[in-house]
């Protein structure tokens, strides 16, 4: 019987077999394809104060002119819902939560500001609610610019200038190439996740794969069929590279859409990747998945049953968010050459291709040291198999 | 005519631990042959051998004629292995897993679904077919797969323990099965720890303990050899003479 035939009908057979299993439907199909939408969405509905904007109550016990102006100041402000009063419970309101910032403008505001003195105004909220911090961020940024307008006409009328008060100025210029917000925060997450979402796409079978038919006992059966053990191996890493593909696509498609369409940040909805760098992305995705599906085949080999592939596979997942925090804290021109790292450097090198920095020297770089590590992994995967007491042993 | 199974000095260790310790023996063709042992005495051991699974640390074994380390393929190929665990994939459907078998082995088309019939068929599994293995019963499994040893028709059969843990009906399935088998000139080797099925299905039989052969032949010559009146009072005198009992 041809090589080609009986790779082709193990390939069946396990695809089959794990697409009849829940748990992979769930998590090869459904998570990396909602995952992103579901948390980008929430995330950017509940964090953007134009969605989801602060209920503020201004207890205003001067009603001067002052007070007024800062108090039209806060109602035009996006991100603020302003009700006024002259007098409240300040903390009975914040506790039953109907609104998330009290802000008092104490009697006689107004009058001591125009005679030259300093007035406090009093912020009451609750630090642990999230929108309420973002509603006294912006009161404060309000009164700030209020406050400095008052200052300056201060000044003014003492013939003292801007330059006098602050005689050094800054002026930045971003040197490299300049990306927009979405595009960062996409180069840094992006690759992580469909590294993520690539291994996640096969994790159960490889946990359920040679550990699996050890625990049951099937392996015996299976190699004591005429063709050689590589033969049902190539078979079995197809089905895992073909479910860790089929699972980095729709992480691929769920995170394009939630960084695009989402508007996640806050910031106006761009696109936040060149469709030109779509080959380039797939192409790495294709070498990553092959490299973990042979991982993950070593170690599902080298376990003894389920439980202890599983406990061997779970911590390669944080493994794959190590380059996430590294790059945060290293300027890029030393980042290309960890590249090179085998399967964490494809995140460096995807995200080098998403920003346009990479290099052919790097791709080359990353590309053979890949290659290799893939090399070594599967020929290691072979001689596990063909290991006597690692394929017999499963108690 | 060459033996069906043969083996020379076969023996494997595993570590410093000698399992089997210089087994030799002829199994003829087109017979049922028991191969009976306290646990542990080696028995899988020695199938495990016979089918390739492991690899003999000294002496030589041949099935039909093939070397089991020069010619695996061919080993086999000529055999078909019921196994102690059935080790059956629960999400198939019976015809499922007979296809994929049958597949493996090199069968296709009508011939493939011809065998996957009748075997249904005789294990009357038939009705059952669509189901997933995983909803079979153990008698149920235990004759799938019995019909995934012989989907590719197969001269050599290697059966270890095939009707342990089985109710009467599957058990006397089974043995039913077995005793014709060898008239369509398979030969069946077959490991077991019940005497009363040895004695009924075997014409020969060769008693195992602590890894070596310890006695050969048919029931009646080991009953006059050891001076015991049944399969079982033969096994019991020699198990217990070599544990010094």
């Amino acid at each position: 019987m041809s090589k080609a035939r009986t790779i082709k009908l193990v390939a069946k057979k396990e695809m089959v077999d794990i697409l009849r299993d829940r748990r992979t439907i769930i998590t090869a199909l459904v998570v990396p394809l909602l995952s992103f939408p579901l948390m980008f969405g929430a995330v950017g509905y509940f964090a953007n104060p134009t969605s989801n904007p602060s209920p503020v109550l201004i207890v205003n016990q001067d009603g001067g002119n002052v007070s007024s102006s800062l108090q039209q100041a806060l109602t035009s402000t996006p991100g603020l819902v302003v009700s006024t009063r002259s007098s409240a419970n300040v903390t009975g309101e914040i506790r039953v939560g109907t609104y998330d910032v009290v802000l008092v403008i104490p009697a006689a505001f107004s009058t001591t500001i125009s005679s030259g003195g300093r007035a406090n105004v009093t912020m009451y909220f609750d630090p642990t609610n999230g929108r309420a911090e973002t509603g006294a961020s912006l009161i404060s940024g309000v009164v700030g610019d209020v406050s400095q307008g008052i200052a300056s006409s201060r000044l003014q009328q003492k013939g003292v200038t801007t330059a006098d008060l602050s005689p050094i100025g800054i002026a930045s210029t971003p040197i490299g190439k300049v990306q927009s917000v979405g595009t960062s925060i996409a180069a840094s997450l992006f690759p992580t996740f469909l590294l993520y979402f690539t291994f996640l796409g096969g994790f159960y079978f490889m946990v359920d794969d040679i550990a699996g038919e050890k625990e049951r006992r099937s392996l015996e059966a299976l190699f004591s069929l005429p063709p050689p053990r590589s033969e049902f191996f190539l078979g079995k890493y197809l089905v895992a590279f073909a479910l860790s593909m089929i699972t980095a696509v729709l992480g691929l498609i769920g995170t394009v859409f939630s960084l695009s369409e989402l508007n996640f940040g806050g910031g106006q909805a761009t696109p936040i990747i060149s469709l030109g760098t779509l080959p380039a992305i797939f192409g790495i995705i294709v070498l990553a998945a092959l490299s973990l599906s042979a991982v993950g085949f070593c170690i599902s080999t080298f376990a003894k049953n389920i439980r202890e592939a599983q406990q061997y596979l779970s911590p390669i997942f944080l493994v794959l968010f190590i380059p996430l925090y590294v790059t945060s804290f290293l300027p890029p021109s030393q980042l290309s050459q960890y590249a090179a790292i085998p399967v964490l450097g494809y995140t460096l090198l995807m995200r080098d291709v998403i920003i346009g920095t990479a290099t052919i020297s790097e791709a080359a770089f990353s590309l053979a040291t890949n290659l290799v590590f893939l090399g070594v992994v599967v020929w290691l995967g072979l001689r596990l198999l063909n290991s006597e007491k690692v394929v017999l042993r499963s108690t | 005519m060459d033996s069906a199974i043969s083996m020379t000095g076969l023996t494997k260790r595993f570590n410093d631990k000698t399992v089997i310790d210089g087994v030799s023996l002829d199994i003829p063709r087109g017979v049922v042959y028991g191969l009976l042992g306290p646990n542990g005495a080696g028995k899988t051991t020695i199938v495990r051998m016979l089918s390739t699974l492991l690899k003999p640390s000294s002496g030589s074994a041949k099935v039909n004629g093939f070397d089991v380390l020069s010619d695996p393929i061919k080993v086999r190929k000529s055999i078909g292995v019921l196994p102690e665990d059935t080790g059956l994939y629960d999400r198939l459907t019976a015809t499922e897993t007979l296809q994929f078998y049958g597949g493996i082995q090199g069968l296709s088309g009508a011939l493939l679904q011809g065998r996957i019939e009748g075997l249904l068929k005789m294990f009357e599994l038939y009705d059952r077919r669509q189901d997933r293995v995983g909803k079979y019963s153990r008698g149920m499994r235990q004759k799938l797969a019995l019909a995934r040893a012989l989907i590719h028709d197969p001269p050599v059969l290697l059966l270890d323990e095939p009707t342990l843990g089985l109710d009467v009906m599957s058990t006397r399935a089974i043995r039913d099965y077995v005793k014709n088998v060898a008239k369509e000139g398979k030969t069946v080797l077959l490991t077991s720890n019940n005497m009363y099925e040895a004695q009924l299905l075997c014409s020969r039989v060769t008693i195992l303990s602590k890894g070596a052969i310890r006695a050969s032949g048919t029931v009646e010559e080991l009953e006059a050899m050891s001076k015991a009146r049944g399969l079982e009072e033969v096994f019991v005198n020699l198990v217990r003479s070599e544990s010094g009992v």
